[in-house]
Protein backbone atom coordinates (compact mmCIF):
# COMPACT_ATOMS: atom_id res chain seq x y z
CA UNK A 1 0.00 0.00 0.00
CA UNK A 2 2.98 2.26 1.11
CA UNK A 3 4.56 1.69 -2.37
CA UNK A 4 1.48 2.18 -4.41
CA UNK A 5 0.65 5.27 -2.50
CA UNK A 6 4.65 6.37 -3.35
CA UNK A 7 4.61 5.15 -6.56
CA UNK A 8 1.27 7.37 -7.60
CA UNK A 9 1.76 10.72 -8.70
CA UNK A 10 -0.04 13.24 -6.19
CA UNK A 11 -3.14 14.40 -7.06
CA UNK A 12 -2.28 18.16 -5.62
CA UNK A 13 0.52 19.84 -4.16
CA UNK A 14 0.67 21.77 -1.22
CA UNK A 15 1.27 25.57 -2.43
CA UNK A 16 2.57 28.34 0.62
CA UNK A 17 1.29 31.39 1.06
CA UNK A 18 3.52 33.64 -1.24
CA UNK A 19 4.23 36.14 1.52
CA UNK A 20 6.46 33.07 3.05
CA UNK A 21 7.96 32.25 -0.91
CA UNK A 22 8.62 35.60 -1.28
CA UNK A 23 10.74 35.94 2.45
CA UNK A 24 12.57 33.04 1.57
CA UNK A 25 13.96 33.34 -1.94
CA UNK A 26 14.40 36.89 -2.43
CA UNK A 27 18.37 36.45 -1.57
CA UNK A 28 18.29 33.76 -3.87
CA UNK A 29 16.47 35.98 -6.93
CA UNK A 30 18.78 38.85 -6.21
CA UNK A 31 21.88 37.17 -6.16
CA UNK A 32 21.03 35.34 -9.22
CA UNK A 33 19.99 38.62 -10.62
CA UNK A 34 22.91 40.05 -10.24
CA UNK A 35 25.20 37.98 -11.44
CA UNK A 36 23.45 37.43 -14.73
CA UNK A 37 23.28 41.36 -15.36
CA UNK A 38 26.48 42.04 -13.42
CA UNK A 39 24.97 45.13 -12.27
CA UNK A 40 23.45 44.98 -8.59
CA UNK A 41 21.18 48.43 -9.06
CA UNK A 42 19.84 46.68 -12.38
CA UNK A 43 19.38 43.48 -10.42
CA UNK A 44 17.24 45.05 -7.72
CA UNK A 45 14.89 46.84 -10.10
CA UNK A 46 14.81 43.25 -11.90
CA UNK A 47 13.92 41.43 -8.43
CA UNK A 48 10.99 43.82 -8.09
CA UNK A 49 9.43 43.32 -10.74
CA UNK A 50 9.98 39.31 -10.83
CA UNK A 51 8.32 39.14 -7.82
CA UNK A 52 5.38 41.51 -8.41
CA UNK A 53 5.08 39.33 -12.02
CA UNK A 54 5.17 36.19 -9.76
CA UNK A 55 2.81 37.47 -7.08
CA UNK A 56 0.36 38.05 -9.99
CA UNK A 57 0.93 34.67 -11.67
CA UNK A 58 1.37 32.74 -8.07
CA UNK A 59 -2.18 30.69 -8.87
CA UNK A 60 -0.68 29.02 -11.97
CA UNK A 61 2.64 27.94 -10.05
CA UNK A 62 2.64 24.07 -9.99
CA UNK A 63 4.72 22.76 -7.04
CA UNK A 64 4.55 19.11 -8.70
CA UNK A 65 6.43 20.80 -12.02
CA UNK A 66 9.70 22.38 -10.21
CA UNK A 67 10.31 23.74 -6.63
CA UNK A 68 9.54 27.25 -5.51
CA UNK A 69 12.99 28.69 -6.25
CA UNK A 70 13.46 27.15 -9.75
CA UNK A 71 9.87 28.94 -10.88
CA UNK A 72 10.96 32.16 -9.34
CA UNK A 73 14.57 31.97 -11.60
CA UNK A 74 12.63 31.33 -14.71
CA UNK A 75 10.47 34.42 -14.29
CA UNK A 76 13.58 36.80 -12.97
CA UNK A 77 15.20 35.33 -16.25
CA UNK A 78 12.45 35.92 -18.14
CA UNK A 79 12.08 39.70 -17.33
CA UNK A 80 15.79 40.35 -17.23
CA UNK A 81 15.79 38.89 -21.15
CA UNK A 82 12.68 41.36 -21.93
CA UNK A 83 15.44 43.84 -20.23
CA UNK A 84 17.92 42.75 -22.59
CA UNK A 85 15.89 43.48 -25.35
CA UNK A 86 14.66 46.87 -24.78
CA UNK A 87 18.15 47.69 -23.74
CA UNK A 88 19.19 46.17 -27.46
CA UNK A 89 16.67 48.37 -28.91
CA UNK A 90 17.66 50.88 -27.40
CA UNK A 91 21.35 50.44 -27.97
CA UNK A 92 20.64 50.20 -31.19
CA UNK A 93 18.52 53.35 -31.89
CA UNK A 94 21.07 55.57 -29.85
CA UNK A 95 24.43 54.03 -31.03
CA UNK A 96 24.25 56.76 -34.52
CA UNK A 97 24.27 60.00 -32.75
CA UNK A 98 25.88 58.74 -29.20
CA UNK A 99 27.85 56.12 -27.30
CA UNK A 100 26.86 54.83 -24.34
CA UNK A 101 28.36 56.22 -21.29
CA UNK A 102 31.44 54.27 -19.45
CA UNK A 103 29.90 51.56 -17.21
CA UNK A 104 30.28 52.27 -13.50
CA UNK A 105 33.06 49.93 -12.22
CA UNK A 106 31.07 48.33 -9.07
CA UNK A 107 31.72 45.37 -7.56
CA UNK A 108 29.27 42.38 -8.30
CA UNK A 109 28.98 41.06 -4.75
CA UNK A 110 30.92 41.67 -1.75
CA UNK A 111 33.69 39.57 -0.57
CA UNK A 112 34.47 38.54 -3.91
CA UNK A 113 38.64 39.46 -5.10
CA UNK A 114 39.69 41.39 -7.60
CA UNK A 115 40.47 39.10 -10.24
CA UNK A 116 37.64 37.10 -9.89
CA UNK A 117 35.05 40.30 -9.68
CA UNK A 118 36.79 40.83 -13.31
CA UNK A 119 36.62 37.45 -14.37
CA UNK A 120 32.79 37.71 -14.01
CA UNK A 121 32.25 40.35 -15.81
CA UNK A 122 34.75 39.22 -18.47
CA UNK A 123 32.04 36.58 -19.26
CA UNK A 124 28.98 36.28 -20.94
CA UNK A 125 25.78 36.47 -18.95
CA UNK A 126 24.85 33.33 -20.56
CA UNK A 127 27.98 32.11 -18.81
CA UNK A 128 27.33 34.08 -14.96
CA UNK A 129 23.86 32.89 -15.12
CA UNK A 130 24.81 29.39 -15.49
CA UNK A 131 27.80 29.47 -12.58
CA UNK A 132 25.16 31.14 -10.63
CA UNK A 133 22.73 28.78 -10.48
CA UNK A 134 25.17 26.19 -10.10
CA UNK A 135 27.73 26.68 -7.70
CA UNK A 136 26.40 30.27 -6.06
CA UNK A 137 22.70 29.07 -5.95
CA UNK A 138 23.46 25.33 -5.81
CA UNK A 139 20.57 24.32 -7.97
CA UNK A 140 20.92 20.59 -9.28
CA UNK A 141 21.89 19.74 -12.92
CA UNK A 142 18.81 19.22 -13.46
CA UNK A 143 16.84 22.83 -11.73
CA UNK A 144 19.65 25.13 -13.52
CA UNK A 145 18.61 22.71 -16.77
CA UNK A 146 15.17 23.66 -16.39
CA UNK A 147 15.84 27.53 -15.66
CA UNK A 148 18.14 27.91 -18.97
CA UNK A 149 15.49 25.60 -20.83
CA UNK A 150 18.23 23.27 -21.99
CA UNK A 151 18.90 20.03 -21.59
CA UNK A 152 21.36 19.06 -18.54
CA UNK A 153 24.03 17.78 -20.86
CA UNK A 154 24.00 20.92 -22.29
CA UNK A 155 23.85 22.90 -18.98
CA UNK A 156 26.99 20.46 -17.77
CA UNK A 157 29.33 21.30 -20.92
CA UNK A 158 28.03 25.65 -20.61
CA UNK A 159 28.93 25.30 -16.90
CA UNK A 160 32.47 23.65 -17.54
CA UNK A 161 33.18 26.02 -20.59
CA UNK A 162 32.48 28.90 -17.55
CA UNK A 163 34.75 27.61 -15.01
CA UNK A 164 36.96 27.20 -17.58
CA UNK A 165 36.93 30.66 -19.07
CA UNK A 166 37.01 31.97 -15.60
CA UNK A 167 39.95 30.25 -14.38
CA UNK A 168 41.76 31.54 -17.44
CA UNK A 169 40.57 35.02 -16.72
CA UNK A 170 41.72 34.92 -12.95
CA UNK A 171 45.10 33.82 -14.25
CA UNK A 172 45.42 36.26 -16.87
CA UNK A 173 44.65 39.03 -14.10
CA UNK A 174 46.64 37.99 -11.24
CA UNK A 175 49.72 37.53 -14.11
CA UNK A 176 49.35 41.23 -14.75
CA UNK B 1 43.68 19.90 -16.80
CA UNK B 2 41.44 22.75 -17.27
CA UNK B 3 37.66 22.24 -15.91
CA UNK B 4 36.36 22.15 -19.54
CA UNK B 5 38.57 18.56 -19.59
CA UNK B 6 36.68 17.52 -16.32
CA UNK B 7 33.51 14.41 -17.06
CA UNK B 8 30.63 16.19 -16.32
CA UNK B 9 29.84 13.43 -13.38
CA UNK B 10 33.60 14.48 -11.81
CA UNK B 11 32.71 18.08 -11.94
CA UNK B 12 29.18 17.41 -10.51
CA UNK B 13 31.06 15.63 -7.56
CA UNK B 14 33.21 18.24 -7.17
CA UNK B 15 30.38 20.97 -6.70
CA UNK B 16 28.91 19.00 -4.34
CA UNK B 17 32.22 18.65 -2.40
CA UNK B 18 34.26 15.94 -3.45
CA UNK B 19 37.63 15.89 -2.58
CA UNK B 20 40.12 17.90 -4.89
CA UNK B 21 42.64 15.58 -6.22
CA UNK B 22 44.20 17.42 -9.01
CA UNK B 23 45.14 21.11 -8.79
CA UNK B 24 42.38 22.23 -11.04
CA UNK B 25 40.25 20.45 -9.06
CA UNK B 26 41.57 22.53 -6.23
CA UNK B 27 40.71 25.71 -7.98
CA UNK B 28 37.67 24.80 -9.32
CA UNK B 29 36.74 24.23 -5.48
CA UNK B 30 38.46 27.20 -4.29
CA UNK B 31 36.35 29.19 -7.07
CA UNK B 32 33.09 27.93 -6.29
CA UNK B 33 34.01 28.87 -2.04
CA UNK B 34 34.74 31.99 -3.22
CA UNK B 35 31.50 32.39 -5.05
CA UNK B 36 29.32 30.81 -2.12
CA UNK B 37 31.09 33.22 0.29
CA UNK B 38 29.96 36.69 -1.71
CA UNK B 39 27.68 38.55 0.26
CA UNK B 40 25.03 40.17 -1.72
CA UNK B 41 22.15 40.96 -0.05
CA UNK B 42 19.45 42.59 -1.47
CA UNK B 43 18.61 46.61 -0.16
CA UNK B 44 16.09 47.15 2.67
CA UNK B 45 13.91 49.16 0.02
CA UNK B 46 13.91 46.12 -2.18
CA UNK B 47 12.81 43.67 0.89
CA UNK B 48 10.23 46.10 2.12
CA UNK B 49 8.99 46.54 -1.24
CA UNK B 50 8.69 42.79 -1.93
CA UNK B 51 7.31 41.84 1.18
CA UNK B 52 4.24 44.59 1.03
CA UNK B 53 3.81 43.28 -2.42
CA UNK B 54 3.18 39.94 -1.66
CA UNK B 55 0.76 40.83 1.45
CA UNK B 56 -0.98 43.14 -0.58
CA UNK B 57 -4.46 41.88 -1.11
CA UNK B 58 -4.93 40.35 -4.54
CA UNK B 59 -6.92 42.37 -7.17
CA UNK B 60 -9.28 40.61 -8.78
CA UNK B 61 -8.63 40.23 -12.84
CA UNK B 62 -12.06 41.25 -13.81
CA UNK B 63 -14.33 43.71 -12.48
CA UNK B 64 -17.49 42.51 -10.81
CA UNK B 65 -19.56 43.81 -13.87
CA UNK B 66 -17.74 42.03 -16.00
CA UNK B 67 -17.89 38.80 -13.74
CA UNK B 68 -21.87 39.14 -13.57
CA UNK B 69 -22.09 39.64 -17.33
CA UNK B 70 -20.18 36.42 -17.89
CA UNK B 71 -21.94 34.33 -15.41
CA UNK B 72 -25.32 35.83 -17.14
CA UNK B 73 -23.94 34.86 -20.42
CA UNK B 74 -23.01 31.37 -19.33
CA UNK B 75 -26.14 30.88 -17.58
CA UNK B 76 -28.31 32.08 -20.81
CA UNK B 77 -26.03 29.80 -22.85
CA UNK B 78 -26.69 26.74 -20.26
CA UNK B 79 -30.12 27.06 -20.86
CA UNK B 80 -30.29 27.53 -24.30
CA UNK B 81 -27.82 24.63 -24.91
CA UNK B 82 -30.42 22.24 -22.64
CA UNK B 83 -33.52 23.57 -24.70
CA UNK B 84 -31.67 22.50 -27.58
CA UNK B 85 -30.96 19.38 -26.88
CA UNK B 86 -34.33 18.76 -25.58
CA UNK B 87 -35.97 19.53 -28.76
CA UNK B 88 -33.76 17.96 -30.69
CA UNK B 89 -34.00 14.64 -28.21
CA UNK B 90 -37.49 15.05 -28.53
CA UNK B 91 -37.76 14.84 -32.05
CA UNK B 92 -38.14 18.27 -32.46
CA UNK B 93 -41.51 18.56 -30.11
CA UNK B 94 -43.93 21.41 -31.53
CA UNK B 95 -42.13 21.63 -34.46
CA UNK B 96 -41.53 18.01 -34.88
CA UNK B 97 -45.09 17.71 -34.84
CA UNK B 98 -45.14 19.84 -37.36
CA UNK B 99 -42.28 18.06 -39.48
CA UNK B 100 -44.61 15.08 -38.90
CA UNK B 101 -47.24 16.70 -40.64
CA UNK B 102 -45.37 17.19 -43.90
CA UNK B 103 -44.34 20.82 -42.48
CA UNK B 104 -47.86 22.51 -43.19
CA UNK B 105 -49.47 22.46 -39.70
CA UNK B 106 -51.05 24.86 -38.26
CA UNK B 107 -54.16 23.92 -37.06
CA UNK B 108 -54.36 22.58 -33.00
CA UNK B 109 -56.03 20.16 -33.39
CA UNK B 110 -53.71 19.00 -35.44
CA UNK B 111 -50.98 19.50 -34.01
CA UNK B 112 -52.17 18.10 -30.56
CA UNK B 113 -53.22 14.93 -32.26
CA UNK B 114 -50.69 14.35 -35.33
CA UNK B 115 -53.40 14.19 -37.59
CA UNK B 116 -53.03 15.89 -41.11
CA UNK B 117 -54.34 19.18 -41.16
CA UNK B 118 -56.70 18.87 -44.14
CA UNK B 119 -58.62 15.91 -42.92
CA UNK B 120 -58.57 17.47 -39.57
CA UNK B 121 -60.64 20.44 -41.45
CA UNK B 122 -63.08 17.68 -41.97
CA UNK B 123 -63.09 16.08 -39.33
CA UNK B 124 -63.85 18.91 -37.00
CA UNK B 125 -66.45 20.02 -38.82
CA UNK B 126 -67.96 17.28 -37.27
CA UNK B 127 -69.82 13.79 -38.95
CA UNK B 128 -73.09 13.85 -40.07
CA UNK B 129 -75.99 11.18 -40.76
CA UNK B 130 -77.41 10.83 -43.96
CA UNK B 131 -81.22 9.40 -44.84
CA UNK B 132 -79.55 6.32 -44.13
CA UNK B 133 -79.27 5.86 -40.07
CA UNK B 134 -76.24 3.57 -40.24
CA UNK B 135 -74.56 5.81 -42.57
CA UNK B 136 -72.15 8.18 -41.11
CA UNK B 137 -70.54 10.82 -43.56
CA UNK B 138 -68.25 13.29 -44.09
CA UNK B 139 -69.04 17.19 -44.61
CA UNK B 140 -69.03 20.54 -43.55
CA UNK B 141 -72.70 20.73 -44.84
CA UNK B 142 -73.84 17.67 -43.43
CA UNK B 143 -73.79 16.13 -46.97
CA UNK B 144 -72.80 12.46 -47.31
CA UNK B 145 -69.32 12.06 -49.01
CA UNK B 146 -66.97 9.65 -50.83
CA UNK B 147 -63.89 9.83 -49.23
CA UNK B 148 -60.37 8.85 -50.36
CA UNK B 149 -57.21 9.51 -48.75
CA UNK B 150 -53.69 9.10 -49.54
CA UNK B 151 -51.52 8.99 -47.07
CA UNK B 152 -47.14 9.12 -46.75
CA UNK B 153 -44.99 7.90 -44.35
CA UNK B 154 -41.64 7.64 -43.50
CA UNK B 155 -40.11 4.73 -41.50
CA UNK B 156 -36.12 4.29 -40.35
CA UNK B 157 -35.51 0.96 -42.14
CA UNK B 158 -37.02 -2.08 -43.62
CA UNK B 159 -37.77 -3.61 -40.24
CA UNK B 160 -39.75 -0.66 -38.99
CA UNK B 161 -41.44 -0.73 -42.90
CA UNK B 162 -42.84 -4.55 -41.92
CA UNK B 163 -43.57 -3.59 -38.70
CA UNK B 164 -45.53 -0.24 -39.72
CA UNK B 165 -47.00 -2.30 -42.72
CA UNK B 166 -48.64 -4.82 -40.10
CA UNK B 167 -49.67 -2.61 -37.31
CA UNK B 168 -51.57 -0.53 -40.23
CA UNK B 169 -53.77 -3.97 -40.80
CA UNK B 170 -53.98 -4.67 -37.46
CA UNK B 171 -55.58 -1.01 -36.93
CA UNK B 172 -57.52 -1.29 -39.81
CA UNK B 173 -59.06 -4.72 -38.79
CA UNK B 174 -59.59 -3.47 -35.03
CA UNK B 175 -61.44 -0.56 -35.96
CA UNK B 176 -63.95 -2.49 -38.28
CA UNK B 177 -62.57 -1.78 -42.20
CA UNK B 178 -60.98 -3.92 -44.31
CA UNK B 179 -57.61 -4.24 -46.36
CA UNK B 180 -58.86 -3.52 -49.67
CA UNK B 181 -54.98 -5.00 -50.85
CA UNK B 182 -51.46 -4.47 -49.25
CA UNK B 183 -47.95 -3.97 -51.46
CA UNK B 184 -44.95 -4.61 -48.91
CA UNK B 185 -41.21 -4.56 -50.88
CA UNK B 186 -37.64 -4.45 -48.89
CA UNK B 187 -34.42 -5.07 -50.68
CA UNK B 188 -31.67 -4.92 -47.66
CA UNK B 189 -32.55 -1.45 -45.78
CA UNK B 190 -34.90 -0.19 -47.97
CA UNK B 191 -38.44 -0.87 -48.88
CA UNK B 192 -41.64 0.63 -49.77
CA UNK B 193 -44.95 -0.52 -48.53
CA UNK B 194 -48.63 0.47 -50.08
CA UNK B 195 -51.54 -0.18 -48.43
CA UNK B 196 -55.26 0.31 -49.25
CA UNK B 197 -57.47 0.04 -46.03
CA UNK B 198 -61.14 0.90 -45.89
CA UNK B 199 -62.39 2.58 -42.50
CA UNK B 200 -65.51 2.98 -41.46
CA UNK B 201 -66.42 6.85 -41.91
CA UNK B 202 -67.49 6.66 -38.17
CA UNK B 203 -64.21 5.61 -37.28
CA UNK B 204 -61.62 7.71 -39.32
CA UNK B 205 -60.41 10.03 -36.71
CA UNK B 206 -58.99 7.08 -34.92
CA UNK B 207 -57.54 5.56 -37.71
CA UNK B 208 -55.63 8.79 -38.50
CA UNK B 209 -54.58 9.20 -35.22
CA UNK B 210 -53.30 6.10 -34.54
CA UNK B 211 -51.41 5.46 -38.36
CA UNK B 212 -49.68 8.60 -37.82
CA UNK B 213 -47.89 7.23 -35.15
CA UNK B 214 -46.24 4.46 -37.01
CA UNK B 215 -43.74 7.01 -38.53
CA UNK B 216 -43.25 10.29 -39.84
CA UNK B 217 -46.31 11.99 -41.93
CA UNK B 218 -44.26 13.33 -45.41
CA UNK B 219 -47.37 14.26 -47.26
CA UNK B 220 -50.54 13.45 -47.63
CA UNK B 221 -54.31 14.50 -49.80
CA UNK B 222 -57.70 14.25 -49.75
CA UNK B 223 -59.82 13.96 -52.40
CA UNK B 224 -64.09 14.31 -51.61
CA UNK B 225 -67.22 13.31 -53.75
CA UNK B 226 -70.23 14.41 -52.71
CA UNK B 227 -72.76 11.50 -52.80
CA UNK B 228 -75.69 13.31 -51.33
CA UNK B 229 -77.36 14.40 -54.21
CA UNK B 230 -77.61 10.80 -55.83
CA UNK B 231 -78.68 9.20 -52.22
CA UNK B 232 -81.66 11.91 -52.39
CA UNK B 233 -82.43 11.38 -55.77
CA UNK B 234 -82.25 7.92 -55.21
CA UNK B 235 -84.48 8.32 -52.43
CA UNK B 236 -86.97 10.06 -54.26
CA UNK B 237 -87.28 7.56 -56.95
CA UNK B 238 -87.63 4.70 -54.23
CA UNK B 239 -90.69 6.82 -52.71
CA UNK B 240 -91.92 7.12 -56.19
CA UNK B 241 -91.87 4.07 -56.76
CA UNK B 242 -92.94 2.55 -53.51
CA UNK B 243 -95.96 5.15 -54.00
CA UNK B 244 -96.85 3.51 -57.66
CA UNK B 245 -96.77 0.32 -56.48
CA UNK B 246 -99.18 1.17 -53.69
CA UNK B 247 -101.91 2.87 -56.27
CA UNK B 248 -101.32 -0.30 -58.49
CA UNK B 249 -101.83 -2.75 -55.71
CA UNK B 250 -104.78 -0.87 -54.76
CA UNK B 251 -106.31 -0.80 -57.87
CA UNK B 252 -105.40 -4.52 -58.27
CA UNK B 253 -107.57 -5.31 -55.20
CA UNK B 254 -110.71 -3.07 -56.32
CA UNK B 255 -112.11 -5.88 -58.56
CA UNK B 256 -113.15 -2.91 -61.21
CA UNK B 257 -110.59 -3.31 -64.05
CA UNK B 258 -111.31 -5.67 -66.62
CA UNK B 259 -109.58 -8.59 -67.70
CA UNK B 260 -106.84 -6.63 -70.53
CA UNK B 261 -106.85 -3.73 -67.70
CA UNK B 262 -106.05 -5.83 -64.69
CA UNK B 263 -102.90 -7.20 -66.83
CA UNK B 264 -101.31 -4.19 -67.81
CA UNK B 265 -101.65 -2.94 -64.39
CA UNK B 266 -100.09 -6.36 -63.05
CA UNK B 267 -97.48 -5.63 -66.10
CA UNK B 268 -97.08 -2.07 -64.56
CA UNK B 269 -97.07 -3.62 -61.17
CA UNK B 270 -93.48 -5.97 -61.68
CA UNK B 271 -92.13 -2.89 -63.92
CA UNK B 272 -92.14 -1.04 -60.82
CA UNK B 273 -91.18 -3.85 -58.56
CA UNK B 274 -88.16 -3.93 -60.80
CA UNK B 275 -87.13 -0.47 -60.78
CA UNK B 276 -87.45 -0.17 -56.84
CA UNK B 277 -85.15 -3.24 -56.59
CA UNK B 278 -82.64 -1.50 -59.24
CA UNK B 279 -82.97 2.13 -57.08
CA UNK B 280 -82.69 0.14 -54.23
CA UNK B 281 -79.32 -1.32 -54.62
CA UNK B 282 -77.99 1.67 -56.53
CA UNK B 283 -79.45 3.62 -52.75
CA UNK B 284 -77.43 0.56 -51.11
CA UNK B 285 -74.14 1.11 -53.16
CA UNK B 286 -73.54 4.68 -52.47
CA UNK B 287 -74.45 3.95 -48.69
CA UNK B 288 -71.90 1.67 -49.06
CA UNK B 289 -69.60 4.11 -50.79
CA UNK B 290 -70.19 6.90 -48.37
CA UNK B 291 -70.21 4.84 -45.16
CA UNK B 292 -66.44 3.60 -45.64
CA UNK B 293 -63.27 5.84 -46.39
CA UNK B 294 -60.71 4.59 -48.47
CA UNK B 295 -57.49 5.38 -47.45
CA UNK B 296 -53.94 4.94 -49.15
CA UNK B 297 -51.31 4.27 -46.87
CA UNK B 298 -47.65 4.71 -48.42
CA UNK B 299 -44.78 3.93 -46.24
CA UNK B 300 -41.29 4.24 -47.40
CA UNK B 301 -37.87 4.63 -46.04
CA UNK B 302 -35.68 7.25 -46.50
CA UNK B 303 -32.79 6.81 -49.30
CA UNK B 304 -29.41 5.16 -48.46
CA UNK B 305 -31.13 4.42 -44.81
CA UNK B 306 -28.68 2.67 -42.87
CA UNK B 307 -29.70 -0.36 -40.71
CA UNK B 308 -30.12 0.32 -37.02
CA UNK B 309 -29.91 -2.81 -35.06
CA UNK B 310 -33.28 -3.28 -32.86
CA UNK B 311 -31.69 -5.82 -30.49
CA UNK B 312 -31.71 -5.11 -26.86
CA UNK B 313 -29.42 -5.72 -23.84
CA UNK B 314 -26.08 -5.90 -24.32
CA UNK B 315 -25.58 -6.60 -27.85
CA UNK B 316 -28.36 -3.41 -28.77
CA UNK B 317 -25.99 -1.12 -26.74
CA UNK B 318 -22.94 -2.70 -28.42
CA UNK B 319 -24.12 -2.18 -31.93
CA UNK B 320 -25.18 1.31 -30.52
CA UNK B 321 -21.47 2.03 -29.24
CA UNK B 322 -19.99 1.11 -32.63
CA UNK B 323 -22.24 3.23 -34.67
CA UNK B 324 -21.67 5.80 -32.38
CA UNK B 325 -17.30 5.30 -32.65
CA UNK B 326 -17.93 4.99 -36.79
CA UNK B 327 -19.55 7.98 -36.73
CA UNK B 328 -16.92 9.70 -34.26
CA UNK B 329 -14.15 8.23 -36.50
CA UNK B 330 -15.46 9.48 -39.54
CA UNK B 331 -16.06 13.20 -38.01
CA UNK B 332 -12.20 12.70 -36.54
CA UNK B 333 -10.93 11.33 -39.98
CA UNK B 334 -12.63 13.97 -42.00
CA UNK B 335 -10.84 17.00 -39.74
CA UNK B 336 -8.02 15.35 -39.83
CA UNK B 337 -7.93 15.66 -43.56
CA UNK B 338 -8.75 19.29 -43.22
CA UNK B 339 -6.75 20.33 -40.75
CA UNK B 340 -3.75 18.80 -40.92
CA UNK B 341 -2.01 20.24 -43.40
CA UNK B 342 -3.13 23.84 -41.29
CA UNK B 343 -1.85 21.62 -38.16
CA UNK B 344 1.83 21.41 -40.13
CA UNK B 345 2.12 24.36 -40.84
CA UNK B 346 1.28 25.55 -37.47
CA UNK B 347 4.07 23.36 -36.33
CA UNK B 348 6.35 24.50 -38.53
CA UNK B 349 5.75 28.02 -37.58
CA UNK B 350 5.89 27.23 -33.97
CA UNK B 351 9.19 25.25 -33.96
CA UNK B 352 10.64 28.01 -36.39
CA UNK B 353 9.46 31.01 -33.79
CA UNK B 354 10.77 29.04 -31.36
CA UNK B 355 14.30 28.48 -32.67
CA UNK B 356 14.03 32.45 -33.21
CA UNK B 357 13.63 32.73 -29.80
CA UNK B 358 16.17 30.88 -28.65
CA UNK B 359 18.27 32.27 -31.03
CA UNK B 360 17.58 36.06 -29.79
CA UNK B 361 18.49 34.61 -25.79
CA UNK B 362 21.58 33.07 -27.00
CA UNK B 363 22.80 36.31 -28.86
CA UNK B 364 21.51 38.21 -26.05
CA UNK B 365 22.60 36.46 -23.04
CA UNK B 366 26.66 35.96 -25.05
CA UNK B 367 27.27 39.43 -25.02
CA UNK B 368 28.91 40.51 -21.91
CA UNK B 369 27.40 43.28 -20.11
CA UNK B 370 29.20 44.44 -17.05
CA UNK B 371 27.61 47.02 -15.80
CA UNK B 372 24.76 47.96 -18.41
CA UNK B 373 22.72 50.63 -17.48
CA UNK B 374 19.80 50.39 -15.30
CA UNK B 375 16.80 52.24 -16.42
CA UNK B 376 16.98 54.27 -12.70
CA UNK B 377 20.26 55.24 -13.58
CA UNK B 378 19.96 56.46 -17.33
Amino acid sequence: MNALAQAWPRRAAVRRPFAEVARDHLDDVYRYLVFLTADPLLAEDLAAETFEKAFRSWKRFDPRRGGERTWLCQVARSRALDHFRSEARRRKRETQIATDPLPTVEPIAEGLSTELDLALRALTAAEREVVVLRIVLELSAAEAARVLGIGRSACSMRLARALQKLEERMESYAVV
Amino acid sequence: MQSSDLMPGRLEELIGGALAETESEARIQGLARELRSSSLPPSAALRSKVESLATAPRRPRFGRHVRLVVVVAAVGAFVAAVATVDTTSNGGGIAGNTVRAGGRATGESFTSRGVPPAISKDLSAGRVRSSDPSLQVFGPSGRAQDVDMWITLRVKDADQLSESSQEAMKITRELGGVVGSSNVATEGTRGKAELRLKIPTGRVDDALFRLSDLGTVTGQRVATVDLQAPLDRALARVEHLQSAIRIAKARLASGLLSSQAELQVRIRLEHLRSQLRAVTRTRAALAREASMAELTLTLGTPTGAVPETSEGGITGAAHKAVDVLRGAGSVVVFLGLVLSPLLVILLVVWIALRARGRRIERELLDESRPGAASPQRR
